[in-house]
């Protein structure tokens, strides 16, 4: 029980770790923010780019297309094939890019499909005002969401701190995935949104279920309440973990990879946040209340 | 075990569970003979929509060619040259069409479910237009508006962009999913300018000078008796549905009608409906309406087709369109449509199959890590049962509701699954801990669904706001997220703490 007495012993000094991790994340946030104008890099689904369309009728593997211009031209290009209503034949392709090399794009994708002649190409700036408006819309319900939760937990524990301890910790949680994310080099996408609001679904879980035995199974001591909190809330952490592990090993979309990889990363941030961070909260008040 | 195993077939839970799945299976309807094609698109006004072809028809041969895949329809028409008759078997008519610079309609293959699959999923139409007009601003509030129409048409997965070419010229790009019909062109292109006039007055126009349009089957749609009969080697039918008008409308309407004469029961002029200045219907307006601060109006149109079927059809959908107009008003400015094309998929063809199975295999390491850490098959394998049920339930239900099936639903279905995975865990830690403590199963249980339903009213909190506020993709996100933990906490879940006492009491 070495574990247990070390944490026993060091709980309180602990808590330096999601400060500091939080502190850290922030610099890295701010520091995007103020070099790009966003705190983290947006995908084509979130920013708008640039829209090729090519007359061809050459069938191409829209995949292997996609990664191999993907590659040269270092930009993330989304194909679509597009085919006439009248006869159902392919009448050409749409590229869509976010990156700034017209001319490279249009001579790749035009060798691509084997039409090389600009007079059957035409490109088009897709404005960023529609995406720029969804994603202002996104955060401002993220930020509701978030209201409306705190208001839940308030309600649900009738008490201040722990409601707090549960939100901060959901909170950071999100911050602290975005830095990782950030570091690795992975953009947000549309669906990269709905990853982060299923993290925090996740993360008010566990937070829900390490509150709820701290306040309510009154007849274990404080500390053999938090433990059994910790046996559950890791089978849950240690359950999703593998499951998305799984997910990301057996699915072939990338997209489904990546929600599984922001998944990953964040449900690890969130077992130093629920059970060193919201544990040491928790601790604190419920000592200081005796 | 038998025992153990009727107890819990029989046990009320459980068998809530079962019939929902079975539901659920008769939503999907999975029809795993399907093949062949069928018709998903008829160009209006080709040779293939006059000589009545329509959607859903399938499609047998072309020429005497038997049809069975995509690659026999591309390759049998790159043969037909331009003004050469077709021959065109279908399930239910044999026709002779002309080849005019396409065949005029497209097929797909036949659906092997009711489940319907987003535009990320299985591509859909792109819709370029040019708008007339260069202030981003006012193209945004066109964007607005044609995603209301559609909306209130009942088109809800679609996506709409603005962008410029290097002259500076605007285009607004709409893609829409699936098999979307001609109309729904219509909706995008259509200015939509809507006028009831009396003479040259007009009495009311789309959007701001309506209260309300009904679309009940009370007070619209086509009258039983009367609604469709046979002119000439056709078919027509009438629909009708009421629409209620501003106050400052029907006070238009009394001044102009009280200055009309009476002929015969109806005044000396009628209500003429113009849409995009072109005169599409004529009402007449019965005696009794003279000088009349009326608000409601029955408005009605026609309707017509090869059979009765197509012409009801034909009207149904007119009276949508028309009732979508109406509600939503005209876009400032005339568009016009600069390309119509099919766009494939973003994701694949066979994203949804091979996620959905990466789900399953997720949930059965779920059971193998259960496994692992309670030492019990009769933990894990009821865990295993309770998430591949949510799974089918949400899809029943997405079946059910029409629902779209996208990327973002599958994550929403990802969503559900783990939040209920994760009170499952919770079930079970509390039904363990109760034993130890020699606490009641109710009061374990209690505890558990308490813990529970702080999870789901939160849940709810969060995704209400984004349902509400969030745009496309995290609608159907939060819908299927939604949807899939109320269903874990109302069906799935009391069925597991069944399973769960069952069998935990066997051992005890």
């Amino acid at each position: 029980m070495g574990l247990k007495s070390s944490y026993e012993r060091n709980w309180k000094r602990l808590m330096i770790l999601p400060v500091g991790f939080l502190i850290f994340a922030l610099i890295i946030l701010g520091n995007n923010y103020a070099a790009t104008g966003d705190f983290i890099e947006k995908d084509i689904s979130l920013k708008g780019g640039f829209l090729l369309t090519i007359e061809s009728s050459t069938p191409i593997d829209i995949s292997s297309a996609e990664e191999e211009l993907g590659n040269s031209l270092n930009e993330q290009v989304k194909i679509r094939e597009l085919s006439s209503i009248g006869s159902g034949g392919i009448v050409g392709y749409s590229f869509e890019y976010a990156g700034e090399s017209i001319d490279e794009l249009m001579d790749e994708a035009g060798t691509l499909v084997e039409t090389t002649n600009r007079d059957r190409m035409s490109i088009e700036e897709i404005s960023s005002a529609i995406s720029e408006r969804f994603w202002n819309g996104t955060i401002r319900a993220i930020l509701v969401a978030i209201g409306a939760m705190s208001v839940v937990m308030f309600l649900y524990f009738r008490k201040v701190v722990p409601a707090l301890g549960i939100i901060v910790s959901g909170v950071s949680n999100i911050v602290g995935t975005f830095a990782v994310m950030s570091l690795m080099g992975i953009s947000i996408s549309a669906s990269g949104i709905a990853a982060i609001l299923m993290l925090l679904g996740y993360s008010i879980d566990s937070n829900i279920v390490l509150t709820a035995r701290a306040l309510k199974r009154k007849e274990l001591a404080l500390n053999e309440r938090i433990y059994s909190a910790i046996k559950t809330g890791l089978t849950m952490s240690i359950t999703s973990i593998v499951a998305l592990f799984v997910l990301y090993l057996a699915s072939t979309a990338a997209i489904l990879k990546t929600i599984s990889l922001i998944l990953i990363i964040g449900l690890l941030l969130d077992l130093m946040y629920t059970w060193i961070q919201n544990a040491g909260i928790l601790r604190m008040y419920l000592e200081r209340k005796g | 075990m038998k025992k153990e195993l009727m107890k819990i077939l029989l046990s009320g839970r459980v068998l809530i569970l079962i019939s929902v799945l079975i539901m659920s299976l008769l939503a999907i309807a999975p029809n795993l003979n399907a093949e062949g094609l069928e018709i998903n698109r008829v160009e209006i006004d080709s040779s293939a929509s006059v000589n009545g072809l329509e959607v859903d028809m399938i499609l047998y041969s072309l020429n005497g060619v038997v049809i069975t895949e995509l690659d026999d329809f591309r390759k049998e028409i790159n043969t037909f040259r331009n003004g050469e008759i077709i021959e065109v078997v279908t399930d239910s008519r044999r026709s002779s069409i002309v080849y005019d610079n396409g065949i005029g309609f497209s097929v797909g293959e036949i659906p092997t479910s009711n489940l319907k699959k987003g535009i990320d999923l299985v591509g859909g139409v792109r819709v370029v237009l040019k708008p007339d007009t260069t202030d981003e601003s006012q193209i945004l509030d066109m964007i607005d508006l044609i995603e209301q129409r559609l909306n209130v048409f009942g088109v809800a997965d679609l996506s709409i962009r603005n962008s410029k070419d290097l002259e500076g010229t605007n285009y607004i790009i709409t893609e829409i999913a699936g098999a979307s019909k001609e109309e729904v062109l219509d909706l995008v292109s259509k200015q939509g300018k809507f006028e009831a006039k009396i003479g040259q007055d007009v009495v009311f126009t789309g959007g701001k000078d309506i209260r309300s349009v009904c679309r009940s089957g009370e007070c619209s749609g086509i009258p039983l008796q009367q609604g469709c009969g046979p002119t000439g080697d056709e078919w027509s039918c009438q629909y009708f549905f009421r629409v209620d008008i501003s106050r400052e409308s029907a006070e238009r309407h009394a001044t102009l009608t009280s200055e009309l004469d009476v002929v015969n029961g109806y005044l000396s002029e009628k209500l003429d409906l113009y849409l995009d200045d072109e005169l599409v219907n004529s009402l007449f307006i019965s005696e009794g309406l003279q000088g009349d601060v009326s608000t409601s109006f029955t408005i009605q149109g026609p309707g017509s087709g090869l059979t009765e079927e197509a012409a009801l059809r034909d009207a149904l959908d007119s009276m949508k369109k028309m009732q979508t107009l109406l509600i939503t008003g005209s876009l400032p400015f005339s568009v016009e449509v600069e390309r119509v094309d099919v766009i494939s998929a973003t994701l694949g063809d066979n994203f949804f199959t091979s996620s959905l199975l990466a789900i399953v295999l997720a949930i059965f390491a779920v059971g193998g890590v259960i496994f692992v850490r309670y030492r019990k098959a009769s933990i894990s394998i009821p865990i295993i049962i309770t998430g591949l049920s949510e799974v089918f339930i949400i899809l029943g239900f997405a079946a059910m509701i029409r629902h779209n099936i996208d990327l973002a639903s599958i994550a929403g279905i990802l969503a559900a699954v783990g939040t209920g995975v994760d009170d499952q865990i919770v079930i079970t830690d509390e039904v363990l801990y109760g034993r130890k403590s020699d606490e009641k199963w109710m009061k374990r249980m209690k505890n558990a669904f308490l813990i529970i339903f702080a999870a789901y009213i939160t849940m709810l909190a969060a995704m209400i706001p984004l349902f509400s506020l969030g745009a496309g993709v995290l609608k159907g996100f939060a819908l299927t997220t939604i949807v899939g933990v109320t269903i874990g906490v109302f069906i799935t879940r009391p069925a597991y703490a069944k399973m769960l006492e069952v069998l935990m009491e066997k051992e005890e």
